[in-house]
């Protein structure tokens, strides 16, 4: 038996082939004043299993490149202006709509924020997923319905089969995640996109929500791309964070490594600003400014007006994003000489 | 301490068309007592439909309670006539989670400062613009914005905005509702530290709003916990983050998302297997908790707990021995 270990040791290691890779993206929207720019060179890839957190602010362009990975775009005005977004190999910013509508829900699948809001109203959930299922897994009725009952047993709805005709109303917000959770997983995709999915939750639903989320992807090998705000969250479920700022990623780490020793004056500022427990009438160490709207960010680092440690440089171009130390990718001309400061 | 402002027994329900219960209005706020000292920040955390927000307006007479009494300087704000009753609301002011909704969009942001002095105070209009472009300045905005209107704004300015607005009748309370929910994560901190440093210069008492328990750990001096419209545990801040007696304040502490490592670590032995979906809430006789609880005895289903005294915070639970001088 130990003779094809050996062969496998031999052979050269296989780079392993990101399920999602994402290179130079850019999107830009119609408004009244012509095309402007809200997603600016966005590069960044998943391997399979792995759960990558896309963290910003308002503003920044992470749903936007999110939309624009599951080509969502299509029935906005925005427009993917260049780059590529490859799924397993294959480039998705080019495929017929009829196509990337079979991926959707059976490779690539997205739940929002406010989950009430994306299921319809008027079908009972259990209607809701098992069209999905059978649409992608062309399954007859009753094993559609079967297969939407299974799958809302394994989010954790108590009496499933019972509540399979129960309308979207009927459920409490963390439930309709669950359900979204439900409907998304049922065709079996390899990637969920899932956008700040427990914003709108309470702290006690967000973390029962999140548990199961980190479950049923160690179950189903699922991809995430998670988009969020709170670095807790990033923290507690996420192996890889990148940071946007302003339609650029400003800084790509693994998540441990980015908490404890950011890089980017940026993110820095955003780990300071979180209270902490305990501190009481403590000031909050804050950024100043506010966050620059598409169509109008500054020349040169877009960060720079608001950074503590910008230099003449800083004003004048905009620094690649670039990988300087063991896995860590920076945006920042200052990053090796600086020694930010992160979690304890 | 002088109590600013004292809330005893305060019920209210809301509605009672629902079609599945018409003959019955559920009761959103269950009998709650509170009070706040000068120059004191209290926070008052708790989930969605705990009933903090109704408790805040209550607290200022912009919902009436059902049942219960405020008193505000030992005065009872329901025995107050108009005369009375305006001049408290120029003294309890209120701020908003979403400024963009709290301010009229077709006012210049000056003149919706301007006209609480306005309603509150007999100055004359150069002193009035005077004094507004002085808050203006105060809350970190230029007064030459005096004339523009909210959507000149970002949410953060906004929100410098209300606060403008808030203490411009130099009030001795403000209950802020969720002041910085709605705004981005960089802009909070500023927002708070505003609040702060207001708060140290004019000595006024804040009722601190908010789900975020670590903002309200960070900035309160004592925190009260609500959980389904009832105060489940109250005390120091400090005590009840740090020694926490109630089973929904440890839950409620065990979900917040923890960045350092370490940390995590040492608490994930404790947390419940949280994949599970609670039981449904029990409508019956016993504490509100009893169905989630994980530590219930068979008297939690029976019996509503009184508020007893244990550690040094004031806990609504029957897993410490009551005590008859704990609400008094």
């Amino acid at each position: 038996m130990t003779r094809p270990v050996e062969l496998r040791h031999e052979a050269p290691a296989p780079t392993p082939q990101p399920l999602l890779a994402v290179e130079d993206l850019r999107v830009s929207f119609g408004t009244d004043v012509g095309p402007v720019t809200v997603v600016d060179g966005v590069t960044f890839s998943i391997q399979p299993g792995e759960t990558l957190a896309l963290v910003g602010e308002s503003g920044s362009g992470k749903s936007v490149t999110a939309m624009a990975i599951i080509g969502l775009l299509r029935h906005s005005n925005g427009r993917i202006t260049g780059g590529s977004v490859r799924f397993d190999g294959r480039e998705l910013t080019t495929l017929p709509e009829k196509q990337l509508r079979t991926m959707r829900g059976s490779s690539i699948s997205m739940i929002f924020q406010e989950p009430r809001r994306s299921l319809d109203p008027a079908f009972s959930v259990g209607s809701q997923i098992a069209e999905v299922a059978a649409r992608h897994l062309d399954l007859s009725r009753r094993d559609a319905r079967r297969r939407a009952i299974e799958m809302l047993d394994r989010v954790g709805i108590p009496a499933a089969a019972q509540r399979f005709g129960d309308y979207p109303h009927e459920f409490s917000g963390g439930m309709c995640q669950r359900v979204m959770l439900a409907m998304a997983l049922v065709a079996n995709p390899r990637l969920l996109i899932a956008d700040e999915p427990t914003t709108a939750l309470d702290v006690t639903v967000q973390a029962r929500v999140l548990r199961l989320l980190g479950d049923l992807q160690q179950e189903m090998g699922l991809s995430i791309l998670l988009i969020t705000h709170d670095l807790g969250v990033v923290a507690e479920t996420c192996d890889r964070v990148a940071v946007m700022y302003a339609g650029q990623i400003v800084e790509e780490a693994a998540a441990e490594t980015l908490l404890r020793s950011p890089r980017h004056p940026y993110s820095e500022g955003l780990l300071a600003s979180l209270p902490q427990f305990l501190d009481p009438g403590q000031r909050l160490v804050a950024i100043s400014g506010s966050v620059p709207i598409p169509g109008s960010w500054p020349q040169g680092c877009r960060f720079h007006p608001r950074c503590d440690y910008a230099v003449d440089a800083c004003r004048e171009a905009i620094p690649e994003l670039a990988l300087k130390v063991d896995g860590h990718h920076d945006r920042c001309f200052r990053a090796d000489e600086l020694s930010l400061p992160g979690v304890s | 301490m002088t109590a600013l402002l004292e809330a005893q027994d305060l019920v209210k329900s809301f509605g009672g068309t629902g079609r599945r219960r018409a003959d019955r209005s559920p009761q959103v706020v269950k009998g709650v007592s509170i009070s706040v000292a000068k120059g004191e920040i209290l926070g008052i955390v708790g989930e969605t439909g705990a009933g903090k927000s109704t408790v805040g307006r209550m607290l200022i007479r912009l919902i009436e309670p059902d049942q219960g009494t405020v008193r505000f300087l030992g005065e009872d704000l329901a025995s107050m006539d108009r005369h009375e009753l305006r001049r408290f609301r120029a003294r309890a002011r209120m701020i908003f989670q979403d400024p963009f909704s709290s301010l009229d969009p077709m006012m210049a942001i000056g003149n919706s400062v301007a006209e609480s002095l306005l309603l509150h105070t007999d100055l004359s209009s150069e002193k009035r613009q005077e004094r507004v472009e002085d808050l203006l300045e105060r809350v970190g905005l230029n007064a030459r914005y005096y004339a523009r209107h909210p959507h000149e704004f970002s949410g953060g300015q906004l929100q410098r905005v209300a606060v403008a607005r808030a203490i411009a009748t130099n009030p001795d309370l403000v209950v802020c509702d969720e002041p910085v929910a709605a705004l981005d994560m960089s802009i909070r901190a500023q927002v708070i530290n505003l609040l702060l440093s207001l708060q140290s210069e004019l000595g006024m008492a804040y009722v601190f709003i908010s789900h975020d328990l670590s903002l309200v750990g960070h900035i309160a001096h004592r925190t009260a916990v609500m959980y389904r419209g009832a105060i489940v545990e109250q005390g120091q801040t400090e005590q009840v983050f740090k020694d926490p007696q109630h089973p929904y304040t440890r839950e409620l502490l065990n979900s917040v998302p923890l960045l350092d490592a370490q940390l995590r670590a040492a608490r994930s032995s404790s947390r419940p297997e949280s994949a599970r979906v609670p039981a449904p809430p029990d409508e019956g006789t016993g504490c509100s908790y009893v169905g989630r609880c994980p530590l219930a005895l068979p008297l939690c289903t029976q019996q509503v707990p009184q508020m007893r005294t244990s550690h040094g915070a004031e806990v609504a639970c029957h897993l410490y021995p009551s005590n008859k001088t704990a609400t008094s």
